[in-house]
């Protein structure tokens, strides 16, 4: 898959504070990619940045082949991004989803574009005349996203889109993003507290912690809802039954988010009995995929539902007979747990 | 009260009368400061917009010399333009001294820290989401000026307000680079001071009643424009 953003050595800074420090990072295009972390560990900046709506302390972006500095303003107006709490022109909500194609001078079927993206929304066209002033935190929310679709953006990038506003706007929304992606083949940055959302719509998942890349390619993140044992240990339960249990995650609470690098999560195709524990889970393995580094392939399994991988050498894939199908154990060792 | 009375019956008898003194008083007050305005407006709008968006190095000493601008006493201006348009002063070769082009010039001295100071100031108060959302959809920096003073058009409209009455109202400045001349730099206010000087207490009145008219009809039609905005 084609590479749209590669971020090397970015350093940002806040009035002399370090609030992002990341290495590396490599983006591809087509994708649905989630951000994960809790609330100052860098999202919304990592977001000003990936939009360019400011412009990284230290360090180089590059942005579809092009490093960001040789970029020209229409080329970054590919990349749109919709910021948490998103402002409203003193405008009609029509002139407010018109902004965009206006300074694009993209005047043609005007009307039809904005009542097509006002639908998109599951807005009506009369909605179309309504003041900024009358609409609700879900509609406005709505039409926000709908001024950022009418573009039909190569890049479209939402912090936090679904936060505070209500469940009927937040379902709407999560359509309108799934159908821009089917519609445009838009690339799509999502951050939300809503894992569950993120776990079943993102091809990759990103996670930051304290303005630092956790691990960006072969990472495993497992999302709430925990049960506790009654040593008070977090327990996960999957759809089919089977349960995982954290082993000093007593102080953790029920919404934590347990993340595994793929390098501590082991894959057999038939155990020795004996070796069979707590942490021993039933899966299948749906897809092998190429890793930038020619000696690993990552292995994705299912376990009752749930996506998670496993990065191995060449060597053992073929030993295992870890072919896409076939039903393996996995091994979780818990003690490397990390939790978010 | 009968000098009251007096003025504003006098006032109404010069404009029906149609005098030819008034009338060019007038003529050249409106289209001179009108014209000063405008100039204001096109300069200071960007200037402010820069003033009140961007962080830059001397922001703060910037920001503090245009707002010691505001208090500048106009006969000061008047007279720093005097010595600059006079015959043997930088620009004494254009021969702008007592010209009406000289009053313009002075009273966009006078009103663009007024125009900048408070376009600054709007901007700053803009909600800091606006400039987010603009350059997220886009926007290049002239597009997110014009959206901005868009967006605070009432502010601006109150600094042009402002601006315009304290350039109509200025008398340092027409007298001293206008030179008063009847029938050609004769403002309002200037022939206010001379019908003052002359005795003429009831003409004098009755020109300051014209000049609260002229800051009356501009107010309502801007104040016609801002509830036209608003809907």
């Amino acid at each position: 898959m084609k590479i749209l953003y590669d971020l090397k050595n970015i350093k940002h800074y806040y009035e002399g504070k370090k609030v992002l420090d990341i290495k590396e990072l490599i983006l591809e295009e087509n994708q649905i990619i989630g951000f994960l972390g809790p609330n100052g560990s860098g999202k919304s900046t990592l977001f000003s940045l990936l939009s360019f709506v400011e412009k990284a302390s230290e360090g180089e972006i590059t942005f579809d082949g092009l490093c960001s500095t040789l970029l020209s303003l229409d080329a970054k107006q590919d990349i749109v991004i919709l910021p948490q709490n998103p402002y409203l022109l003193k405008r009609s909500v029509f002139e407010n989803i018109a902004y965009g194609l206006k300074i694009r001078k993209k005047f043609d079927n005007l009307e039809e574009q904005v009542y097509k993206a006002l639908l998109l929304v599951g807005l009506d066209k009369s909605f179309s005349k309504r003041k900024h002033s009358e609409l609700s935190g879900g509609e406005a929310q709505r039409v926000a996203l709908a001024a950022r679709l009418v573009l039909k953006p190569k890049v479209l990038i939402l912090d936090e889109p679904t936060a505070g506003v209500d469940t009927n706007s937040a379902q709407l929304i999560k359509e309108a993003i799934l159908l821009a992606k089917q519609k445009y083949n838009t690339s799509i940055f999502i951050s939300s507290h809503d894992y569950n959302w993120l776990n079943h719509i993102c091809d990759k998942k990103v996670a930051l912690f304290q303005g630092e890349l956790i691990q960006s390619e072969s990472i495993n993140l497992l999302f709430a809802p925990w049960e506790k044992n009654e040593e008070g240990n977090l327990v996960k339960v999957f759809l089919d039954g089977q349960k995982l249990v954290i082993p000093n995650s007593k102080e953790k609470k029920r919404d934590s988010i347990m993340m595994i690098n793929s390098d501590y999560i082991h894959l057999e195709k038939m155990p020795i009995l004996k070796n069979i524990t707590e942490e021993t889970l039933r899966a299948t393995v749906s897809s092998i995929h190429q890793q930038s580094c020619q000696k690993h392939l990552l292995v994705e399994f299912s376990v009752g539902g749930i996506c998670l991988n496993s990065r191995l050498k060449k060597e053992n894939i073929e030993k295992e007979y870890l072919l896409p199908g076939n039903n393996i154990f996995v091994k979780i060792d818990t003690q490397k747990v990390q939790w978010l | 009260m009968n000098l009251f009375t007096d003025g504003f019956t006098e006032a109404i008898h010069l404009l029906l009368e149609g005098d030819d003194s008034v009338y060019s008083a007038i003529y050249a007050t409106i289209s001179v400061s009108s014209l000063a305005l405008l100039i204001s407006l096109i300069i200071g709008l960007p200037l402010g917009f820069i003033l009140g968006y961007y962080s830059f190095r001397g922001k703060i000493i910037l920001r503090t010399m245009v707002d010691t601008l505001l208090a500048l006493p106009t006969v000061v201006i008047g007279l720093i333009l005097y010595t600059i348009l006079s015959k043997n002063g930088v620009f004494g070769d254009f021969n702008l001294l007592f010209t009406l082009k000289a009053i313009v010039i002075g009273q966009v001295v006078l009103s663009l820290p007024i125009i900048i100071a408070l376009t600054a100031a709007q901007v700053e108060s803009v909600d800091k989401r606006l400039y987010t959302s603009l350059k997220g959809l886009g926007a290049k920096p002239i597009q997110i000026l014009n959206a901005t003073l868009i967006e605070a058009r009432f502010g601006i409209m109150t600094a042009a307000i402002t601006a315009y009455g304290r350039i109509i109202t200025e008398i340092g400045i027409s007298m001293m680079v206008g030179g008063n001349i009847k029938y050609h730099t004769r403002t309002v206010t200037t022939a206010i001071a001379l019908e003052t000087g002359k005795g003429e207490f009831v003409t004098g009145l009755a020109l300051g009643l014209v000049l609260f008219c002229l800051a009356l009809m501009v107010n309502i039609a801007l104040s016609v424009l801002k509830r036209k905005w608003s809907q």
